[in-house]
């Protein structure tokens, strides 16, 4: 089963971008092109047919998208932040000059 | 340091916020110049800008060949600065200097070209209008004309900056349209250099707007500002789907090009050498960093430990260095983040059991810099996750297959379907396994020769639509059909008869 968690810096960037938001939040985990696999938090989003959620965190639901819940389904993944001046991604942290980004113990090692 | 401010209505402007950032030189890990960040407000501008240079027809009104020709000044224009554009983007996103001279810039001039050329022939005119007379359910004369959608937002990423750009700009532009192009964030200053050309060219003020800022802001106000027609993006798949999403809103056109696992099948009568290096180009080039590479080499097993030792050996001819001098041909990753996924990669391949055969490593010998060895992993199965995953680096993944079904099997398990090859010396033979493949683009016997006259685009979760070509030059037209009935009494009109005695 994938396990989600998050680190207290991020938390934090989730908390900012619900206070100045109004709609809900949901955190997507899927990849692709220059990003590659990475979460993305969005407000008012539409989910995929077989997203899975894997979690909650900060209140805010965690999905994979289908194709990645079975790769996922032993990873222990923890989302941070990372200072990014821009960023590309639609993902709400952006507009703040930073970046969530997936850590993972594939196996027990440690990035 | 160079300044860039963003480029609205055919100036310099500074951001409304007076935001501004630097941008990295990925070999140096230092800032090389300073460029303008924009929000909201400022893609509001460009927008108006556009539509402004739209509604007054400057642009739409002249005939193709009008812009045909001025579209070919870009080209020449951009040749002219062939060696400070080169510079730039090799600064900018950490390619080669030897890339940008002999394919970036070139291949940005050739797309003008191709594009101002075209609409000066009689195929684009044949397309802009053609005509049908019908007898049934009545008589008429039917024309079904091509016009331009209005303002089309491009959002391109850092891998080609100014290639991308200029598959977004040239098209839209051919057609008769206004762009607003967010470059990406990190290498964003070619594309601001490129709306510079284009207008000193003569394209006319408002005609190509870019703006520089984050996707949260500037990316989604320009993929939902309901004055936007049309969105091209080329980007990670996630993303594509949330400016579906947000284009929804207005019912866009949207046209995507995502990500790629591609296939590269090897067939045991494939010249090896050729195959075998074929393979490194197909995933080395820009340090692995194309959507399109071929990430997963498939090799028939009669023919595997031939292949990999020519494989493996072709990597000595790969030059790591100084993206400046032109004898390197392999430069850094983009930024520190992109190397830190591929060092996670790197580490998962391993722990999920594949062998690394080459690389695997950082340099030793670029201490400075984003730069990451060429990394060979063999036995890899196809449900790794390094095989599923799109990494964007020097990293490939080599599967064994038994009998072509199996090939075309592990080629197909993959949610995505952008490109591929197959490599033998039985054309026909090949091509009969490139149509069992689902991606928008297969080479024979080649890798990455995407050609400006024909589509690209992908199959699957690769995306939406095709760019280049006559069908990419499709995407940016509306089409119309126009009906011409005959001026004739009432009794002339059978139909009238459905409703009234």
């Amino acid at each position: 089963m994938t396990t989600v968690r998050i680190t207290p810096r991020a938390a934090a960037v989730v908390s900012r971008v619900r206070s100045e938001r109004t709609g809900p939040l949901t955190f997507t985990i899927d990849g692709g092109c220059c990003e590659g696999t990475a979460p993305h938090l969005f407000e008012h989003t539409v989910l995929t047919s077989g997203a899975e959620k894997v979690g909650e965190v900060e209140g805010v639901p965690v999905y994979l998208q289908p194709a990645m819940v079975p790769l996922y389904a032993a990873a222990e993944v923890t989302i941070d932040v990372i200072e990014e001046p821009i960023s590309d991604a639609l993902s709400l942290e952006t507009e703040y000059g930073l970046r969530f980004v997936l850590r993972e113990r594939p196996g027990g090692s440690t990035r | 340091m160079k300044e860039f401010g963003l480029f609205i209505n055919g100036q310099w402007e500074a951001a409304k916020g007076g935001k501004t950032a630097p941008t990295i030189n990925p070999a140096t890990e230092e800032p090389w110049a300073t460029v303008a960040v924009g929000d909201r407000e400022d893609v509001r501008r460009a927008v108006a800008a556009a539509m402004k240079a739209h509604d007054s027809g400057v642009w739409r009104n002249k005939s193709p060949q009008e812009r045909g020709e001025i579209l070919q000044r870009v080209a020449s224009a951009v040749f002219d600065r062939l060696d400070e554009l080169a510079a730039a983007e090799a600064q900018d996103g950490g390619g080669t200097l030897r890339k940008a001279m002999s394919m970036d810039v070139p291949g940005t001039a050739a797309t003008f070209m191709h594009f101002g050329q075209y609409i000066c022939g009689d195929e684009y005119q044949a397309m802009l209008q053609e005509e049908y007379d019908e007898v049934m359910p009545i008589p008429s004369k039917n024309l079904v004309v091509r016009e331009p959608i209005g303002v089309c937002a491009g959002i391109t990423p850092w891998n080609f900056p100014i290639i991308m750009a200029a598959w977004k700009i040239a098209p839209a532009l051919a057609a008769g349209n206004c762009v607003v192009i967010k470059p990406a964030s990190v290498t964003p200053v070619t594309t601001l250099m490129l709306a510079d050309i284009c207008t000193q060219a003569g394209v006319p003020a408002g005609v190509v707007n870019v703006v520089n800022g984050p996707g949260g802001t500037v990316g989604e106000e320009l993929a939902a500002h309901p004055d936007i027609g049309k969105v091209a993006f080329t980007g990670s798949t996630e993303i594509g789907r949330r400016i579906m999403q947000l284009g929804a809103g207005t019912v866009k056109k949207v046209t995507l090009e995502l990500g790629g696992k591609s296939p590269n099948i090897i067939l045991p009568d494939a010249n090896l050498d050729t195959a075998a290096l074929g393979a490194l180009f197909g995933t080395f080039l820009h340090q692995g960093q194309i959507c399109e590479s071929g990430t997963r080499v498939l090799v028939h097993e009669s023919i595997h430990d031939a292949f990999m030792e020519k494989m493996i050996a072709g990597i000595q001819r790969i030059q790591i260095g100084d993206t400046m001098d032109m004898a390197t041909t392999l430069g850094p990753l983009v930024n520190a983040a992109q190397r830190d996924t591929v060092e996670k990669y790197v580490a998962l391949g391993h722990e999920q059991g594949a062998k690394c055969v080459a690389g695997g490593r950082r340099p030793t010998e670029m201490p400075k810099g984003y730069y990451y060895t060429p990394t060979i992993f063999d036995e890899v199965d196809n449900r790794m996750r390094i095989a599923q995953e799109e990494i964007f680096g020097p990293v490939v993944s080599v599967i064994r297959y038994r009998d072509e079904d199996e090939a075309v099997r592990i080629a197909n398990d993959s949610v995505y379907g952008l490109g591929g090859a197959v490599w033998s010396a039985n054309k026909d033979h090949a091509v009969a396994i490139a149509r069992r493949i689902e991606t928008g683009t297969v080479w024979i016997n080649d890798y990455h020769m995407i050609n400006l006259r024909f589509p690209f685009g992908g199959y699957k979760q690769s995306g939406v639509g095709r760019e280049l070509g006559k069908w990419g030059l499709a995407e940016y037209h509306q089409i119309k059909h126009i009906h011409v009935g005959e001026n004739t009494p009432p009794e002339g009109k059978v139909y009238l008869q459905l409703l009234l005695n």
